[in-house]
């Protein structure tokens, strides 16, 4: 799957903000080993974890890919190479038609900081 | 007798002949959860004084009317919370109302109570809730199941009348059977989830819970159907379930799995199941073993799957549109990275990493590719078992209700709790769990039914016929 490829977050612009420590990662990543590089992967899905976590998850995480590597042995050989075209949960499309949006203000209502209309957030650009 | 103990057709049969009135039910549910919820621990919360206003103004004439229903806090009801049992989405207000609420409330449904789970629906016992471990009300020494266990546990402790749950994994029909109870997960595409919280969106689906059969079928017949905004329910008629389920079992095919007959299961499972198989082959079905090749492997697809599909939901919650928000950050990643690292425990944090390696890039055709190679692989063997049968036979669950805290250190062992019950997700076909026994520590046991798409009723027929002959879901736990 070459077109997965270009998902990773490190080719869509967001290498500057992880680092170079996350960068480093990337090449301990690559190596496949099937075990899962609890810090580095934490920094690609957003979640601040600390060092005990990571232990900790390295460990659990390592009984898991223990459990999935099954797989492997299973013979996919002439299954083709796309996600399921399931009939069943195939798309089902309605007309594209004008209709009512939801109102700003409900929209609005459970966000944790809010001014004019807008969600606020930390300043991005530098 | 106290109303609260009586199924919904009864209720419905009753408020029909106007021999009772919504409030009774309501103030007899209240008075029982006064009583039981100290010890299960199965609701979140809930509105008396606004249950007894919708009694007032329930219209008795329409289908569900006048009859209170809980629903598992993970599906959307405008100007209520909808915790997930997770701190991520403390002080979180629902906007609008699911479509499952909306047909609820259009067939006189009145909605009472907001039941536990496992944070995000991750989970097969409620102790990954962030905010109580839900007891079962047969030994609240023990689990409900999960991830709908406060659900189940509220539905068998007759504090409610019946409720609604999710399932994406088993997360219905596992509970309901360590509960006692009936659970129906619905075909992918018969229900509506608009407005449930996604967690894996080719897995989930919402379902009734229930203590009989007639009154799942109640149930589904009203929350079935297509709904315009959510692209994967069919445009299919939705049968007249209560009437085909009435059809006598002569003729039905029930196909037994080899494989979900496995050495190393419990053996009064085995026993029980086995009893029941017995049953339908003397009581006019044809029983017939057939072969799910793959079905060993449902636990490992399931796990990259739901993962997978869960790292990328989840990326929603980031403190910006709703929900908890980390302070003094320094930047919008920091935001980011600190308000989930505060709001999500450790089950989805677990899930959120694995699905994200998952889909990585160098690990993408290993797990995630292969996994959905093996889905087809899968689907192709319950399309072939389902040319031979009309339902599939098996337990639900490889144990009865475990102890509280017997598992929580391991992972994987609580993974396999949902080995008997993935596959319906991964293949999207119908299933329904049925009491069917119970363990000599008097621990309930339950039956598993899977059927092909959409033909829910050949599941609820298979169901109704045993359930006319058995006295199981009758059975009350003491409290």
């Amino acid at each position: 799957m070459k077109k997965n490829s270009q998902r990773f977050p490190f080719e869509t612009g967001s290498k500057k903000t992880l680092g170079s420590a996350a960068l480093s990662g990337y090449h301990i990543h690559l190596v496949q080993t099937g075990k899962i590089d609890v810090a580095y992967v934490a920094q690609l899905c957003r979640l601040k974890l600390n060092q005990e976590e990571i232990d900790r998850f390295n460990t659990q995480l390592g009984d898991i890919l223990k459990l999935v590597e099954q797989l492997q042995k299973i013979d996919v050989s002439g299954v083709p190479d796309v996600p399921p075209d399931f009939a069943i949960s195939g798309n089902v499309l309605r007309k594209d038609e004008d209709r009512e949006s939801f109102p700003v203000e409900l929209a609005l209502q459970n966000a944790p900081s809010k001014s004019n209309d807008l969600f606020i957030v930390p300043k991005i650009v530098e | 007798m106290s109303l609260a103990q009586e199924t919904l057709s009864s209720l419905r049969k009753k408020l029909s002949a106007r021999e009772i009135a919504p409030e009774e039910i309501v103030r007899d549910l209240l008075q029982r959860m006064e009583k039981t919820e100290p010890k299960i621990k199965g609701y979140l919360r809930w509105d008396a004084e606004d249950a007894l206003r919708q009694a007032k103004e329930a219209d008795i004439s329409k289908p569900l009317g006048g009859v209170p229903i809980a629903i598992k806090d993970n599906i959307n009801t405008r100007g209520d919370g909808c915790t997930c049992s997770s701190k991520i989405l403390e002080g979180y207000v629902a906007p609008y109302d699911a479509t499952v609420i909306t047909k609820l409330r259009e067939a006189g449904a009145i909605l009472l109570g907001r039941t536990n789970l496992d944070e995000f629906a991750m989970g097969s016992s409620t102790e990954n809730s962030a905010i109580t471990t839900t007891r079962n009300p047969w030994d609240t020494e023990r689990i409900p199941g999960g991830s709908s266990g406060g659900s189940a546990a509220v539905v068998a402790a007759r504090s409610a009348i019946a409720a609604l749950g999710s399932d994406t994994g088993g997360s219905i029909r596992q509970p309901a059977a360590l509960c006692g109870i009936v659970g129906l997960k619905p075909t992918y595409g018969r229900v509506s989830r608009y407005g449930l919280i996604a967690f894996a969106s080719s897995l989930d689906q919402i379902g009734p819970m229930t203590r009989t059969v007639e009154d799942a079928a109640l149930i589904l017949q009203t929350i079935a159907g297509p709904d315009p905004r959510e692209n994967t329910s069919k445009n299919l008629p939705v049968p007249d379930y209560l009437s085909l389920m009435r059809q006598p079992l002569k003729g039905l095919r029930v196909g037994v799995p080899k494989e979900y007959f496995v050495s190393g299961m419990d053996r009064e499972i085995e026993k029980a199941v086995r009893i029941a198989v017995d049953w339908y082959a003397k009581n006019g079905a044809e029983v017939i073993e057939v072969s799910l090749p793959n079905a060993e492997a449902a636990i490992a697809v399931y796990y990259i799957i739901a993962t997978a599909e869960a790292s990328a939901n989840l990326a929603r919650f980031d403190g910006v549109r709703y929900g908890r928000r980390a302070k003094d950050v320094s930047d919008a990643i920091d935001l980011h990275a600190r308000t989930r690292a505060e709001g999500f425990g450790p089950e989805v944090k677990r899930r959120i990493i694995l699905g994200t390696y998952v889909l990585s890039s160098g690990y993408y055709d290993a797990y995630y590719n292969r996994a959905q190679k093996v889905r087809r692989l899968m689907r192709q063997d319950f399309t072939e078992a389902f040319k031979k049968c009309d339902v599939l036979l098996t337990p639900t669950s490889p144990t009865p209700a475990f102890k509280v805290g017997e598992k929580t250190q391991d992972p994987v062992e609580m993974y396999l709790a949902d080995i008997f019950t993935t596959s319906a997700n991964l293949t999207e076909v119908c299933a329904i769990s049925i009491p069917c026994g119970f363990s000599t520590a008097g621990l309930p046991i339950g039956l598993q039914l899977m059927g092909p798409h959409f033909e829910e009723e050949k599941l609820l027929r298979a169901a109704w016929n045993y359930e006319q002959a058995h006295e199981w879901h009758k059975q009350e736990p003491k409290l």
